[in-house]
């Protein structure tokens, strides 16, 4: 029963970010929602969805700075909208699955080299953006697994798998200059 | 294959670059007319994240009322058919069932009390002093606090129809009764020091919860009246 509540402990600058973020980004989150669910009642679901995602970490985002709140946004109704496009059809990868891309990301890289992170920069702007924003969740916010899960609404398997998928994919267009 | 060192730098790569990744793009800036259920369920989401003490996730609320609604029948139910970890009891006409760290309050003869607000109910004790930090207000609510400094004073009129499964944090707290203008009220210091009062008119549950001293907040409850 306890799960249905939820037991946040924002104080009153928390909140009052947090009704400002709202005001100020709605708009634009139901246009990020709406391009992809082309529907108003699904995409004000998403909107909600996304909101009280927010909510529920905000404690961890607040810290951040506006852009970065504004970018978190951005990646979580994103993310939100295309859950609920691809409703039961998300991966559900197994953990032999997640073992084979490890095992085929065996590729040699030389990491110090600039060029290198230049690459690893373009690589994401390329890829599916399911992939690149859990990314930027992980190394750009340094948030855990786990918190990206939550903030998504996706499992924690899910959560690497797209990792794996996307540093696989920054390797090989390292190594040969395309992602496929 | 090193890769630790390939993590280095992708995290090097997207700590320099990693907001910049994320594209804004003007047309989402086009104005969008929500809806008023969403208008509704944000609203109450921003109302919620102001009240500290009790969440309650209007999400959640219609199927944890009944959930609640069966769990309260068949507790009193003379055949009640098993038990849980909760304490049922009346206190001051309100339901509770009291669990380790929260207590979850439903109010009784909801049926025969107004489905709406008709009468606004108000703190009449001097708050010159405070400054008003939110107010909201509804069919079935009406919400305001006031802060001053470290203090702060939350009161709330609920409609009866709306307090079911209300959920309210009693960790560590003893709750007993008073009495507030005549009716019988639930009253406790909670584990962060904030006085609650929690009674009921007849008409509308009020809860009132103040981070002041305890002769002041009695006379905060006490003070409350119908002003229209």
């Amino acid at each position: 029963m306890l799960c249905m509540f939820m037991t946040l402990n924002d104080d009153k600058n928390d909140n009052d970010l947090f009704a400002e973020l709202y005001y100020k980004y709605r708009n634009m989150c139901y246009n990020i929602a709406y391009s992809i669910l082309k529907d108003k009642g699904r995409s004000e679901d998403a909107v909600h969805e996304a909101y009280l995602s927010l909510s529920q970490n905000f404690k961890k985002i607040s810290e951040k700075s506006y852009i970065q709140m504004r970018n978190y946004l951005i990646i979580i109704v994103r993310n939100t909208s295309l859950r609920i496009y691809n409703k039961n059809k998300w991966e559900y990868p197994n953990e032999n699955f997640i073992n084979t891309l490890i095992e085929y990301e065996d590729v040699q890289i030389y990491v110090e080299d600039k060029d290198y992170q230049e690459k690893a920069v373009e690589a994401l702007k390329k890829m599916d953006k399911k992939i690149s924003d859990v990314l930027i969740l992980k190394y750009t916010y340094n948030m855990k697994i786990n918190d990206i899960a939550d903030s998504l609404g996706i499992t924690i398997e899910n959560v690497k798998i797209r990792l794996l998928r996307g540093r696989k994919i920054i390797k090989k267009y390292i190594e040969e200059g395309n992602l496929k | 294959m090193n890769e630790k060192k390939f993590d280095k730098m992708l995290k090097s790569a997207l700590k320099e670059n990693g907001d910049e990744l994320i594209e804004v793009k003007e047309e989402w800036n086009e104005p969008h007319e929500f809806s008023p259920m969403f208008e509704e369920k944000m609203n109450n989401l921003i109302r919620q994240r102001k009240k500290p003490a009790f969440r309650v996730s209007r999400r959640f609320l219609q199927p944890a009322a009944a959930v609640a609604c069966v769990f309260a029948v068949l507790f009193f139910s003379p055949n009640a058919l098993f038990t849980t970890d909760a304490n049922v009891s009346t206190i001051a006409n309100i339901v509770v069932l009291s669990y380790d760290d929260h207590s979850d309050l439903t109010a009784v003869d909801v049926e025969n009390a107004p489905q709406t607000i008709k009468d606004i109910y108000e703190i009449t004790y001097d708050l010159s002093d405070y400054t008003l930090d939110y107010n909201y207000d509804d069919d079935r609510i009406h919400d305001i606090s006031y802060t001053k400094g470290d203090s702060w004073i939350d009161f709330s009129q609920y409609t009866k129809n709306f307090v079911r499964n209300l959920h309210i944090n009693t960790e560590d707290a003893v709750i007993t009764t008073t009495t507030i203008n005549d009716n019988e009220a639930i009253f406790f210091m909670d584990r962060n020091g904030n006085y609650w009062h929690i009674w009921d008119n007849g008409d509308y549950i009020f809860i009132l919860y103040a981070k002041t001293n305890k002769e002041i907040a009695i006379k905060i409850a006490e003070s409350v009246q119908k002003v229209e």
